[in-house]
């Protein structure tokens, strides 16, 4: 049996991959609509997971286009917890969607209401669905208390292994935690840190077992999967602070609450800076001055970044060796929905060619490297305050927005519970 | 062949990770009486104590391991009888069939799904 998954992020296609396996059924991956339309005639999926909005346009309108066309496939939603009341009021416009999931997901989530679509709910112990999500909120207030641990614990491993290969640590230490990390991290629904755990954890399995010297391409190994990983970890830790600030089920309360949140919360900052020592460093001050510091070592996922965290403003380093900043900047710059993202920019550079550029590229500030203290904090808050300013006057639309997500999510409830 | 009644169950996994969230999915998603044991020591302590209906035992642990642990647990005539499922991060198949061969009900691999685990519990006892 066939599912076809239409995602362009590869972490969701894997986490769908991951569930369904075991069940049993082929996953067609497609990264687009585009890839979907050469996929659906081959596969005759039995299923389609996707997401409302596509690389290349709107998962709803090519849905819609697929039903007049007669397609009857079921179509599994998964949205992000923003997107808006429009895709909601289609959907109920009936478009056999059978369930909606938000994003970020859990493996739970979303396995249950696969097991739900294929009815193969282990017939043991089964629990009611009320408690059911109770229960899933336990596990994801434990998750978060692991997820929060993680980022520690592979500093560890990559302190561990940088020891072993001088010669001063033995591998056993680094091999028990990997292996505990591998061992715990899907449970904890964290599983492409638990793909890299797999591979570390292969990796110093190897070095124990070698007594000769291990060759350079396994340390390489180990090394990008320790990377890979802490990565991920990072990421995984920023996604579920972002998602505390949005639950995921919406109700007249909750939505109240999540309004509530957003009048007080603090100031976002994203930072990307390979430099990882920087991004700690400038993670501390800002810290101190009550704002939340995401940084991030890598700006090839910027866009995802800034999807999921939605910052108030974004400090990105020039010279990176994948991407340089100016381009990264064209490029957030190019989505209308950061073009009043504040972005300031560091250098190291300090030739006015270089600033000009920096404007010309859609900068709205630029801080010289080495960074002062006292400057970096005010030019971040003196953007954000301002950047701020212009959230509120939009504020009372997106408090109605809420409510009426929350009033649309309920009918929607409803009408997936009826038979 | 009918399926024994389990309500008491002794977890013992040196990971405070594995203990907490196998927990939940004992207490709440099997609905099971769950006591936990962070040593081998420990577990052998507890089973004396009050004798469970099923042990949950993590095959590598410092100083008494999974195996050394059902070993003494055999040995016993109090607590012989107890079915006893592995639970182990190796997935090599080799050392699962070692295991079966011990005479253990079942291995259950780490990550497990702690919404399934109990279900993959019941699913071990029942092909016993």
């Amino acid at each position: 049996m066939n599912v076809l998954v239409i995602d362009s992020d590869q972490r969701f296609r894997r986490l769908v991959l991951s569930i369904l396996e075991p069940h049993d059924l082929r996953v067609v991956q497609s990264t687009s609509l585009r890839e979907a339309d050469l996929e659906l005639p081959v596969a005759h999926p039995e299923l389609i997971i996707m997401d409302c909005v596509q690389a290349d346009g709107s998962g709803l309108q090519w849905l819609k286009k697929k039903r007049a066309e007669g397609l009857k496939t079921p179509v599994i939603f998964c949205c992000s917890g923003s997107h808006g009341t429009e895709e909601f009021c289609q959907l109920i416009a009936g478009l056999g969607v059978k369930h909606i999931l938000h994003k970020p997901l859990t493996a739970a989530t979303l396995s249950r209401s696969l097991d739900e679509h294929f009815q193969r709910i282990a017939t043991a112990a089964q629990p009611s669905p009320s408690t059911l999500d109770d229960i899933e909120r336990e596990i994801k207030a434990l998750s978060i208390e692991y997820i929060r641990e993680l980022p520690e614990r592979f500093h560890f491993l990559t302190r561990q292994v940088q020891d072993l290969k001088k010669g001063l640590a033995e591998p056993s230490t680094a091999k028990n935690e990997a292996h505990k990390i591998k061992g715990t991290a899907s449970s904890y629904g964290v599983h492409d840190v638990g793909a890299q755990a797999v591979i570390i954890d292969d990796c110093l399995k190897q070095l124990c077992n070698t007594k000769t010297a291990a060759s350079p391409e396994l340390w390489q190994r180990l090394e990008n999967a320790l990377a890979e990983a802490s990565r991920l970890a990072e990421q995984a830790l920023a996604e579920v602070d972002a998602s505390a600030a949005l639950p995921a089920v919406y109700d007249e309360k909750t939505a109240m609450d999540a309004v509530g949140l957003t009048a007080t919360r603090f100031q976002k900052i994203v930072i990307i800076d390979d430099d990882q020592d920087f991004t700690r460093r400038v993670s501390l001050i800002l810290g101190y001055e009550d704002m939340l510091v995401y940084a991030f070592n890598d700006a090839r996922r910027v866009l995802e970044v800034l999807e999921y965290l939605k910052p108030d403003l974004l400090i990105l380093d020039l010279n990176m060796p994948e991407l340089d900043g100016f381009n990264v900047c064209k490029r957030i710059r190019i989505d209308s929905r950061w073009r009043n993202l504040p972005i300031v920019f560091l250098t190291a550079q300090t030739g006015w060619e270089t600033r000009v550029a920096a404007f010309d590229a859609g900068a709205d500030d630029y801080i010289p490297k080495p960074v002062v203290n006292q400057e970096l904090i005010a030019r971040v808050r003196v953007r954000a305050e301002r950047s701020k300013l212009q959230e509120e006057v939009n504020s009372q639309a997106s408090v109605n927005k809420l409510l009426w997500q929350a009033l649309l999510t309920l009918l929607l409830q409803a009408r997936v519970l009826k038979p | 062949m009918s399926v024994m009644k389990i309500s008491k169950i002794l977890m013992v996994d040196d990971d405070m990770h594995i203990r907490r969230i196998a927990e939940i999915s004992l207490k709440r998603v099997g609905k099971w009486d769950v006591r936990l044991a962070s040593s081998g020591k420990e577990a052998l302590l507890l089973v004396k104590e009050d004798l469970p209906d099923l042990i949950l035992l993590d095959v590598s642990m410092p100083e008494l391991d999974g195996p050394a642990i059902f070993a003494i647990l055999k040995e016993d005539q109090s607590t012989a009888s107890v079915p006893v499922i592995f639970l182990t991060g190796r997935v090599l198949h080799d050392e699962v069939e070692e295991y079966r061969k011990l005479g253990v009900a079942g291995v259950i691999n780490k990550p497990f799904d702690p919404l399934k685990l109990p279900g993959e519990i019941m699913r071990l006892l029942e092909a016993e």
